[in-house]
């Protein structure tokens, strides 16, 4: 498996609450990788180290094999970025904001941003200051996309968009996607939208990784169980208990590595087993990260 | 790439640079023509309140020049990281090009400066021995501006908060002007005295400067 990018031991110490600490994520070439976690748990400060933007304090990135810490302008040359909040020099129309961006990538395709900027409606001689905030994402991508990068990072690109131009966005991604067979690394705390089209993910949690997996195989990993006359301590088990809640007098569990056989051993243990369902990728991110205890770095 | 700076620089920034230029071009204006004509007796009354008008205007020059380099990057910076650094330049390229793009434009006043300048001193009748004049003032403006814009530019790009690296260096030198004045303030005093009568302070032009002229 060719990786676009990869990070191995990534860290920096940001503030004194927070820190992005040894982050070691793969990214293949040609998936579609979704960054989840929840507000300020390290995913705009980990793609800011990824390109970069923010000195890492150690760890390596490769992108599209090349080392960034050492060539960082080389690998930026093939990726597009969107930033969290856009930050386009305020004072420029849309039009100049396109040609300064051009300046700096040989690769710029003329023909197709001027397509991306009529179908995304951008007026070319309104000021950046002027844009609404979905006009500013769309310029964002369109700026994003013009060079044809080969790996895409989306900073929570559809961030407090309408729904409208929410679709637009991702509408355009994919169409890019299927059309270059690009990868994208797209962080998001909007697990459903993710859920659409991501074929990995990685969850993120008090600046750490704490999961990396195909986003079936997340899905699959994580149960949710009824049981009944369950004592109160369990001892060893095959799987992990996420998280155990009263319901009546049942109890239901979030469990990660479950397998059918091993209701034997629940059995075993006095404990009666009800059901078995399957959660949606929303709730294995919520059972996920209840039990991700960060060791000595906190979310700021 | 330096192109495309450039004319960042010039579009962003024109209305300042026209104001700038006007500046200081007005300095070196004034300051010929109050000391044209004047002969022996009366230049020193006329050097005088030359320099005052000099040092007046010395105090935009200096804001102006600051937040000239600062400007550099001000609309770029968002908190932690400064929006053009995701473009495929190197950190020491990218600082390299945009402190030359606006050195360039800084460039343009300081060589009106120097027409200005050079013009008064032909066209006006400047008191004898007045040897520091243009050369020296010339030379003077665009050190000092130079000085004060990298000042500027280097705080902008290092910090997001780069006022207060220029503004608290200024409330220390305020308090020593202010404690020199005060019987508390001696040993102060003599530190305000070395920055302002030393040879080598760039503010003795706008202040005292006595070896400018020599009859």
């Amino acid at each position: 498996m060719d990786a676009a990018l990869l990070t191995r031991g990534l860290s920096r110490r940001v503030s004194r609450g927070f820190a992005v600490a040894d982050v070691s994520m793969t990214v293949p070439a040609g998936a579609i990788y979704g960054l989840l976690g929840p507000n300020g748990a390290g995913k705009t400060t980990t793609l800011r180290l990824v390109l970069d933007l923010l000195r890492p304090d150690r760890g390596e990135v490769e992108i599209l094999g090349v080392d960034a810490r050492r060539h960082p302008a080389r690998a930026r040359m093939r990726v597009g970025y969107v930033p969290e909040r856009p930050a386009m020099p305020e004072w420029m129309t849309v039009d100049r904001v396109m040609r300064h961006h051009a300046a700096f990538y040989p690769d710029w395709d003329w023909a197709y941003a001027g397509s991306l900027r009529g179908r995304l409606q951008l007026p070319p001689d309104r000021r950046v200051q002027h844009l609404s905030k979905g006009e500013a994402a769309k310029l964002a991508l369109v700026l994003a996309l013009s060079h044809r990068p080969a790996l895409l990072l989306l900073d929570e690109p559809t961030d407090g968009l309408d729904p409208v131009a929410r679709r637009e966005i991702v509408e355009l991604l994919l169409e890019y996607v299927s059309d270059t067979g690009a990868t994208v690394l797209i962080s998001s705390h909007l697990v459903h939208e993710l859920e659409r089209f991501a074929d990995r993910v990685g969850v993120m949690d008090g600046g750490r990784l704490v999961a990396e997996t195909p986003l079936e195989a997340l899905r699959g990993s994580i149960k949710r169980l009824r049981v009944e006359a369950a004592p109160g301590t369990l001892g060893p088990l095959p799987f992990t208990l996420l998280s155990r809640e009263p319901h009546g007098r049942e109890e239901v569990w979030a469990v990660r590595g479950w397998e059918p056989q091993m209701g034997g051993d629940l059995a075993a243990r006095g404990v009666a087993l009800r059901g078995v369902m399957d959660l949606d990728l929303e709730e294995c991110y919520v059972a996920l990260l209840r039990t991700s205890a960060p060791e000595d770095v906190h979310a700021g | 790439m330096l192109g495309e700076m450039l004319r960042t620089e010039v579009e962003r920034r024109r209305v300042e640079l026209a104001f700038l230029t006007l500046l200081l071009v007005a300095t070196p204006g004034i300051y010929a023509l109050q000391l044209a004509g004047a002969d022996a007796a009366s230049a020193g009354a006329r050097l005088g309140s030359a320099r005052q008008t000099a040092g007046l205007l010395g105090i935009p020059l200096m804001i102006v020049a600051v937040r000239w380099g600062m400007g550099a990057w001000a609309t770029e910076r968002r908190g932690r990281w400064v929006y053009t650094l995701s473009l495929p330049v190197g950190r020491r390229r990218l600082f390299a090009l945009r402190y030359l793009a606006a050195l360039a434009w800084l460039a343009v006043p300081l060589l009106a400066v120097a027409v200005v300048s050079y013009a008064a001193a032909a066209a006006l009748r400047l008191p004898p021995g007045l040897y520091a004049y243009p050369g020296h003032f010339v030379a003077w403006t665009a050190a000092f501006a130079w000085i004060l814009f990298t000042a500027g530019f280097v705080a902008a790009g290092a910090s997001a908060h780069p006022w207060r690296w220029i503004v608290v260096p200024l409330l220390v030198v305020i308090l020593f002007i202010a404690a020199s004045e005060t019987s508390w303030g001696a040993p102060l005093n003599r530190v305000a005295v070395w920055m302002f009568d030393s040879p080598a302070s760039p503010l003795l032009f706008f202040i005292e400067t006595p070896e400018l002229i020599a009859y």
